[in-house]
């Protein structure tokens, strides 16, 4: 049995060049768009809705943010416009996911499809063609502060961690934390997704704290979408989530419904997915060969869940929609 | 009478959800300049406008009926296979292997073998979400969608290494499939041609081939095994409730394992079929042929019956007809049929709502 020579030469790569610290700064830059993702859906999960259309709402997000941006000059009118799209999609999912209780699942991989086709469509007969947008970055630049810090990585490092949306991203993690388990809003939610029935019976209103969860989920997946096209990239590409939806839903799996290891696991999939874009572009040689680097994060997902969350619980009533009798 | 009522309410409500798919895709076809009407009218009549279109029609029946069978058997457990169209891939990429390295005593015996071949290398491809969801009850949507992404850049890969063709010079492109490897034509068309004495007509093998037969057997066997059985029942049961299923003496986990690994079987078939009887060949153009998405389209609005499952296939294979008419048409790209699938997809959802039926998710 042999390996493959892309696996050998990366492991070069991993000994001889700081590549290791390199891809820290990159990780952090994708990290973002799994995490405000993960972090939405993770309130919605927790109050027992599951919205597998995320996916979708993130590539209407960073359409519509990329659109905006490219009329008005400004990123910020932008991120301002796909919150406006999420609000919008994630009232009508919550609508007839919560209010008429249909399948969830069923619904979800629609309006996935519809988010993928719907920007498809609309990118090819509207957008100017590759027009990069003024992004939503960190005011410092890499040039300019690599002379203080003494040396590139760090410059790197550091630019990745002002970028605004960045910021916000990880600052989500300590907020959801101290929302779901320190404030009674929280508890809320959690006890709706745990036991709608008797949540109900003390006097809660189970569908009214769905809908809000499930459409605070919705405008947090287009963020993701929004700082990816604006934020990340400065463009915008057919099915350009790649299926990172679907990511930060696996990384809830894996952090079993827990803000802090799902960031973890997000952590561990960024810094996995960052190695392998640095290690596929230090080389036209292996640049060619970026497929069999691109498999890597997604297998990276399957090997989390299993060391993670094996002995994950979801919330109980994830997925049943609630009617009062 | 009852009985025809509720029948007449629900094929209306099915054709309302149809009809607000074809007009979200015509809605985004504006943008592309052509008129509402004329996007309709180009859908709905193209697929019937010659023989060769029609044998297209059946063409995509095949590749998207045959893995909307197995994504309907597991649906009936409430099981979701997104993993159909990666499973697809795998399976034609396997196909193309077992052709290149294996010689046998007869070219019969070596296309079972690339049937079974890719089958049972797409269910390998559908083991680790059917464990993960029957063991930790990780959902199966999320797993197998991601390993979609996984088998484009597998078969990427495959076109560079193992599967790669001889005179593809720097493509990624396999070796065309020897004749004798092929599922001949069932049908034939009439071209046009000019020849010395004015227009004339040659008859030409259209795509549709004897794969068709494969496809209609199996859909008959599991009609037969699964549909006229009391499995049809404790599947239903496995989908109410796994706690329910397991009281009642059902094993929740073979029989979870065991859908998941067929869905994947009927899908890497479905990738054989599809090489041996219409392309011949695979190249990284086929990397988002979209089938397995369509198959969970036919599924859904077929409920997950054999039957329905193959008028929805039907069907939708008109309207994929009829869209890449459109598409060449109006220049729109294929992601315009996403809107129309995508669309159906929620409103069907709410067609069952309005029905009443218990929605089917499995959870554990």
């Amino acid at each position: 049995m042999q390996l493959p020579p892309e696996l050998i030469k990366s492991l070069e790569l991993l000994i001889t060049t700081p590549i290791l610290l390199i891809s820290l700064a990159i990780s952090l830059r994708i990290l973002p768009t799994i995490l405000f993702a993960s972090m939405g859906e993770l309130v919605t999960e927790k109050s027992g809705v599951l919205n597998l259309g995320i996916e979708g709402i993130m590539l209407v997000g960073a359409f519509t943010a990329y659109m905006v941006t490219v009329a008005y000059g400004d990123p910020l009118a932008g991120l301002l416009a796909a919150i406006l799209s999420g609000l919008v999609i994630s009232i009508f999912f919550s609508y007839i996911a919560v209010v008429l209780g249909v399948n969830q699942a069923a619904a979800g991989l629609g309006l996935w499809l519809f988010g993928l086709g719907v920007t498809g469509a609309l990118y090819n007969s509207m957008a100017p063609v590759g027009v990069s947008v003024k992004t939503l970055g960190s005011p410092l630049s890499v040039s300019s502060i690599t002379p203080i810090l003494g040396s590139r990585e760090v410059a790197e490092l550091v630019v990745s961690l002002t970028s605004p949306l960045v910021v916000v991203s990880l600052a989500l993690v300590p907020i959801t934390y101290i929302f779901l388990r320190k404030t009674l809003w929280g508890l809320t939610v959690t006890s709706v997704g745990e036991d709608p029935a008797s949540a109900d019976a003390i006097g809660i209103n189970v569908n009214r704290v769905r809908i809000l969860a499930t459409i605070y989920g919705g405008i947090m997946a287009s963020i993701a979408g929004a700082y990816l096209s604006i934020s990340y990239l400065g463009d915008f590409r057919h099915g350009m989530t790649a299926g990172r939806g679907f990511m930060a839903l696996a990384m809830i799996y894996a952090g079993n419904w827990d803000p802090v290891r799902t960031f973890i696991a997000s952590l561990a999939l960024s810094y996995i997915d960052a190695l392998q874009l640095s290690i596929a572009s230090s080389s036209l040689e292996l640049a060619r060969r970026y497929y069999f680097f691109n498999m890597i994060p997604y297998i990276a997902v399957i090997l989390i869940i299993l060391v993670l969350g094996r002995r994950a619980k979801p919330p109980s009533a994830l997925m049943k929609p609630f009617k009062k009798t | 009478m009852k009985r025809a009522k509720e029948a007449f309410l629900t094929i209306t409500l099915y054709i309302v959800a149809i009809l607000a798919g074809f007009m979200a895709a015509s809605t985004v076809a504006i943008t592309y300049n052509i008129g509402f009407l004329d996007s309709l009218g180009i859908l709905a009549v193209s697929p019937f406008a010659d023989l060769f279109n029609f044998s297209e029609v059946l063409v995509r029946f095949i590749a998207i009926y045959t893995i909307a069978l197995g994504v309907a058997i597991a649906l009936k457990a409430g099981l979701w296979n997104i993993g159909g169209e990666g499973q697809f891939l795998v399976g034609a990429v396997m196909t193309l292997f077992i052709a290149k390295s294996l010689s046998t005593p007869h070219p019969a015996l070596t296309m079972t073998t690339m049937m079974l071949g890719a089958g049972f290398f797409a269910m390998a491809w559908a083991l680790v979400p059917a464990l993960l969801k029957a063991r930790f009850g990780v959902n199966e949507i999320v797993t197998t969608l991601l390993l979609n992404i996984v088998a484009s850049s597998f078969t990427l890969y495959a076109l560079d290494g193992p599967i790669r063709g001889q005179g593809s010079f720097g493509y990624l492109l396999s070796d065309v499939l020897p004749s004798e490897l092929r599922f001949p034509a069932l049908l034939k068309y009439p071209r046009a041609i000019e020849t010395s004495s004015g227009v004339g007509f040659v008859w030409e093998d259209t795509r549709l081939s004897y794969a068709l037969f494969i496809t209609l057997a199996m859909a008959i066997i599991l009609y037969i095994v699964v549909e006229r059985s009391p499995l049809e029942t404790h599947l239903g049961v496995v989908a109410r409730s796994w706690r329910l299923a397991s009281y009642a003496g059902i094993n929740v986990f073979r029989i979870v394992v065991a859908l998941m690994l067929f869905a994947g079987f009927t899908a890497g078939l479905s990738g054989a079929l599809h090489i041996m009887g219409v392309l011949y060949r695979l190249d990284s153009g086929q990397i988002d042929h979209g089938f397995g998405y369509l198959a969970v389209l036919a599924a859904a609005l077929g409920r997950a019956k054999i039957v329905g499952t193959a008028l929805a296939s039907i069907f939708i294979s008109f309207v994929i007809i009829g869209s890449e008419s459109l598409q060449r048409v109006s220049g729109a790209p294929y992601a315009i049929t996403w809107v129309f699938v995508g669309t159906v997809m929620v409103a069907i959802t709410i067609v069952e709502y309005i029905r009443g039926w218990r929605p089917s998710a499995a959870t554990a």
